[in-house]
């Protein structure tokens, strides 16, 4: 599966005087099973990026095309649907529901897919064992720390089987032990299951993982390597 | 400067601020409608039975409250009604017998009424010439008699006819005579409407044998609410002579009717204002809580604690001012123009309101005590709805407050 | 799925749900207790009216109704009186003999209306009988005894013992009276009643009178609804020249009455309900503006607007259900421990008991007025909820997301 941009743009107060060009002219290719960084300082126009890519933005001019559709042509029910079946995301502030345990956070995708019962309670079940929560499965993200809740979070995103994952800033909010925990099991995943994972970053050891790294400055695409 | 904050702050929210405003604003709209609507009914219903029937006070035999007897009078000369001429607050004085006769036409009898009064004075009084229906008013001479309309029905009786009056006189002595009709009476009270004979005082005295004496002085004051102190005067110069009552004595079941009216309306009230406040309590509380932050940094920065407290308190108070001022706007113009066309009713409801006695029309009484009631109300209300909120933001404590905050609950 | 979401959100913040819920037991309380109120005294009003002075069904002559002479007595009466006998829903005739007249002490004068009963069937139809708080009930021995009420007695300044004089115009057109000796005195729950009613034999006041015959026959029956068939029935059984009635119309007041209960309990539920929406509308804009970012995420892993919208809804009606089944709760609670006690009106008695309702009220309220109540309260909040819901509508997730509350 690959998502394509041509000439992606996005500007913000395009009458104004000021205006702000958060993305400028962007043509980028991911692969499927990619690990991809993309690094930049702040207000260097990655989240804006992230959230053009994933379908929660809608681009000033160009396209983003997943397996040659084009996500920005999609109406809105159509496109909440597509982020559904095939798109996960992590966010910052985990942005779990509080009032969910963990268990019932990671099944809720799975469930609004229309899945059995049985079946997402399977896999969630799994999951969380996957990255370690089992013990912690029926307690709400209040009593969960920060790094529990951005496991919970993985989970989440993974659960209804996405093509490809959008992590913003995942390990933003988290110490140096919760990072590391973290980062191995989105790389196991990535490397048994061939999910997509794209992270948008400034964290350095977020950037020594990842196999490519695109530098994002000001709204443009400075360096794109492999390592 | 707090009052520009406060009245910033609130637009803020602009939502939440017109949703409580407007709250408060519906529940004062309606209870000011309801207790104009009232106090207007009762006023009205007081006006007629005092003109009409009870006046506003009445000197009696000392007896004669619980007698009714036509052998307890009063003198009919000016000596004895002195005191009660030169009294201030007296604008009116009418001396009247009232007395029970059994009325007879064809085949037909009744127990009526006699009212024996000075028909200009009355007609002064009450304009009750005014309510003629049919035939012409009395004078102070005639040989004649007015009825109620229901009565003229029940007994099948038209101008010109003529009726039997016969009853219990003075000293036993036997009242009894035969007068024409001179007119007939659309009286405004329902219940005397059917039983009410309305003759010349003269005549009346004459019919019952008492001389120069009366049931009754019927006085008006000038001044409603100095009744009661005018009622304390008057019984000090009569004292042991005769009996001074006031309309409320008089027709004890109106008054209460309209107490239990007045009560059920204010206890609808308050559970209104009641509901309502459970709502402002709430705006009010969250509102505190949300901003625990932004007063953490405002007491900080060196705000004094008292001046914070003094800022919630001029918001809430824009709140609530902002609800008093569109709860009169909204009701203001249905005031004004009931005030001018009030209602009547027709049908079913005005013949029930008929039958217990009352006037089926619901005039509005605009008087400044009933919005500076409402607006007490309301004020009090935000005052208890602000003890608590105001108790957390005193009990504020600075650290956590700039950590946390924005946490509701 | 949804439903147990929604539950659980309202639970979010405590404090809020239960100041609301709080407000709404408070407000249903009161309603219901007003509800329980009016309809407790206008029950006792009317039960007391058909009790003592309509009955279920009256049969007059038409000509009396509209012109109350002495000489039009009922037609055909005896044939009546044995026919309405032979109906099993009557439970109790009584055949009366009525004119307008005064009654007069050395005292004092009164109109009243002059009652000649039959003193077997009176007592079965109306408790007056029982109710004699002074002397005795009337009996075949003695000579004029008459039942006078304690209004009359104070007036009149009499006692059990005490002479009147009753005097009316007899069937020629004569005033004609005779002297009375007062037997008992009696007091019903309604005092104008009492002032204008004294009782006496029929065969009394039929000799003075001059006549013989019924002016009023009163039906009590087992079954207060079977007076609006039965009424038809039996004026079929009749002459056409009398008219039977049933106690509406005997009382229209009471029909009315009746009527104007129902309008008059919708409006106060309308308003309290009313004044309810405002604080719903206020709290779950509140709720919602607070979970923006929530809202933008829920849309981000694929949850539809709708969808959004449904859960908003489902947590408003949870709340609605929740605070009117507390609220009845607690009104139930508090109508059981009032018709357990009752409510005494005390100083006020004097007023209502012009009306006929008794001293001491018991609040009534209808499982239909339960009913209406939970359906109107869980309605409005719904329709509240829509106001709030709608914003979410209105939302596009990356701008949802971006907000920070």
């Amino acid at each position: 599966m690959t998502i394509q941009t041509n000439q992606l743009c996005k500007t913000y107060n395009p009458d104004s005087d000021f205006p702000v060009h958060a993305v400028k002219s962007l043509d980028l290719a991911i692969e499927q099973g990619e690990f991809v960084a993309v690094m930049g300082p702040s207000g260097s126009g990655k989240t804006t990026l992230l959230n053009m890519l994933g379908g929660i933005d809608t681009p000033t001019s160009g396209e983003v095309r997943i397996d040659d559709c084009d996500i920005c042509e999609l109406k809105e029910k159509e496109l909440i649907a597509f982020r559904r079946d095939h798109i996960g995301f992590i966010f910052q502030d985990y942005s779990l529901l509080p009032v969910l345990t963990a268990l019932e956070n990671v099944e809720f995708v799975m469930q609004l897919q229309g899945h059995s019962e049985k079946e997402c309670r399977q896999r969630a079940s799994a999951l969380l064992k996957q990255v370690g929560l089992t013990d912690q499965q029926h307690k709400t993200p209040a009593k969960l720390s920060g790094g529990q809740q951005q496991r919970v979070a993985v989970a989440r995103a993974l659960a209804p089987r996405p093509r490809f994952v959008m992590a913003d800033e995942p390990t933003a909010n988290l110490d140096a032990q919760s990072t590391a925990e973290l980062l191995d099991i989105m790389q196991q995943l990535n490397e048994k299951e061939g999910t997509t994972f794209i992270f948008s970053t400034h964290d350095p050891r977020v950037i020594k993982r990842a196999r490519r790294v695109i530098v994002f400055e000001d709204g443009e695409l400075k360096e794109d390597r492999r390592q | 400067m707090l009052v520009k904050l406060a009245w910033r702050n609130l637009w803020r929210q602009k939502r939440r601020t017109v949703l409580t405003a407007s709250a408060l604003a519906l529940a004062l709209a309606l209870s000011l409608f309801m207790r104009c609507l009232q106090e207007g009914s009762y006023a009205n219903n007081i006006e007629n039975a005092a003109r009409f029937y009870t006046g506003l006070i009445q000197i009696q035999h000392p007896e004669f409250s619980d007698s009714q007897s036509i052998d307890d009078l009063l003198p009919a000369d000016s000596q004895f009604i002195a005191p009660a001429k030169s009294h201030p607050n007296i604008k009116r004085i009418l001396p009247r017998i009232e007395s029970f006769a059994l009325a007879a036409a064809g085949d037909k009898s009744k127990g009526v009424m006699v009212m024996g009064v000075i028909p200009e004075q009355e007609n002064d009084y009450s304009g009750i010439a005014g309510k003629l229906s049919e035939g012409t008013f009395l004078s102070a001479d005639d040989q004649q008699v007015l009825i109620g309309e229901g009565l003229a029905r029940f007994l099948n009786l038209q101008v010109g006819d003529e009726i039997i009056l016969y009853g219990q006189g003075y000293r036993g002595q036997t009242a009894a005579g035969l007068y024409p009709v001179k007119g007939i009476l659309d009286f405004p009270m329902p219940q005397l409407d059917n039983q009410l004979v309305y003759m010349p005082l003269a005549l009346a005295q004459t019919l019952y044998s008492t001389e120069q004496q009366v049931t009754a002085w019927v006085l008006h004051t000038r001044i409603l609410s100095a009744l009661p102190q005018t009622v304390a005067e008057l019984s000090a110069d009569y004292d042991g002579l005769a009996n001074i009552r006031d309309w409320q004595d008089l027709s004890p079941e109106m008054a209460q009717q309209i107490l239990m009216d007045k009560a059920g309306g204010i206890i609808m009230m308050y559970l209104l204002y009641g509901v309502v406040g459970f709502g402002l309590f709430a705006t009010l509380l969250m509102m505190t809580l949300e901003r625990q932050r932004e007063f953490g940094v405002m007491l900080a920065t060196g705000l004094l604690r008292k001046k914070l407290l003094a800022l919630i308190s001029i918001e809430s108070l824009f709140i609530a001012l902002l609800g008093v001022v569109l709860g009169l706007g909204i009701s203001a113009p249905f005031l004004i123009w009931f005030y001018y066309n009030p209602i009547v009713l027709t049908g079913e409801t005005a013949e029930m309101i008929l039958e217990m006695g009352w006037d089926p029309v619901l005039p509005i009484l605009l008087e400044p005590w009933l919005f500076v009631n409402q607006i007490t109300i309301v004020l009090g209300l935000l005052l208890l709805c602000l003890i608590y909120p105001m108790w957390r933001v005193y009990q504020l404590d600075l650290v956590s407050a700039l950590k946390g905050g924005g946490h509701a609950g | 799925m949804l439903v147990k979401l929604a539950w659980r959100n309202l639970w979010r913040n405590k404090l809020r749900t239960s100041i609301m819920l709080s407000a709404m037991v408070f407000g249903l309380m009161g309603v219901v207790s007003m509800m329980g109120f009016m309809t407790g005294m206008y029950g006792s009003m009317i039960d007391n009216a058909i009790a003592w002075q309509t009955s279920h069904i009256q049969v007059h002559n038409s000509r009396y109704l509209n012109n109350p002479d002495i000489n039009s007595t009922i037609v055909d009466s005896h044939q009546l009186i044995a026919s309405i006998e032979q109906l099993p829903q009557v439970r109790a005739l009584s055949a009366r003999f009525v004119t307008d007249g005064m009654v007069a002490s050395a005292r004092s004068a009164r109109g009243v209306r002059i009652n000649g009963i039959d003193l077997e069937s009176e007592a079965l139809v109306t408790p007056l009988a029982a109710n004699i708080r002074q002397g005795e009930w009337l009996s075949l021995e003695g000579r004029n005894p008459v039942l006078v009420s304690n209004k009359t007695a104070e007036r009149l300044r009499l006692r059990v013992g005490s002479k009147v004089v009753l005097t009316f115009t007899n069937a020629s057109g004569d005033v004609t009276g005779a002297a009375f000796r007062v037997r008992g005195i009696f007091k019903t729950p309604t005092s104008s009643f009492d002032e204008g009613n004294v009782f006496v034999r029929r065969g009394d006041l039929m000799a003075l009178a001059g006549i013989e015959g019924s002016h009023e026959i009163a039906i009590l029956l087992d079954d207060e609804k079977a007076a609006f068939s039965l009424r038809d029935v039996l004026q079929a059984q009749t002459s056409n020249q009398n008219t039977v009635r049933d106690w509406q119309q005997v009382q229209p007041m009471l029909a009315s009455i009746i009527n104007q209960m129902g309008t008059s309990n919708a409006i106060m539920l309308g308003i309290f309900v009313l004044a309810l929406s405002f604080g719903i509308v206020n709290i779950m804009l509140m709720s919602v503006f607070e979970r923006t970012r929530e809202f933008g995420v829920l849309m981000a892993v694929g949850m539809q607007k709708y969808n959004i919208f449904l859960l908003i809804m489902l947590e408003t009606a949870w709340l609605g259900i929740t605070g009117a089944l507390l609220g009845i709760a607690g009104s139930v609670g508090l109508m059981r421990l009032l018709q357990h006690t009752g409510v005494s009106l005390g100083k006020l008695a004097e007023g209502l008991g012009a009306f006929g309702v008794d001293t001491t009220l018991y609040p009534q309220v209808s499982l239909t007025d339960y009913q209406m109540i939970f359906i109107t309260v869980v309605a409005a909040s719904i329709l509240a909820a829509l106001y709030p819901a709608r914003q979410i509508l209105k939302q596009r997730p990356v701008d949802a997301m971006a907000e920070k509350h």
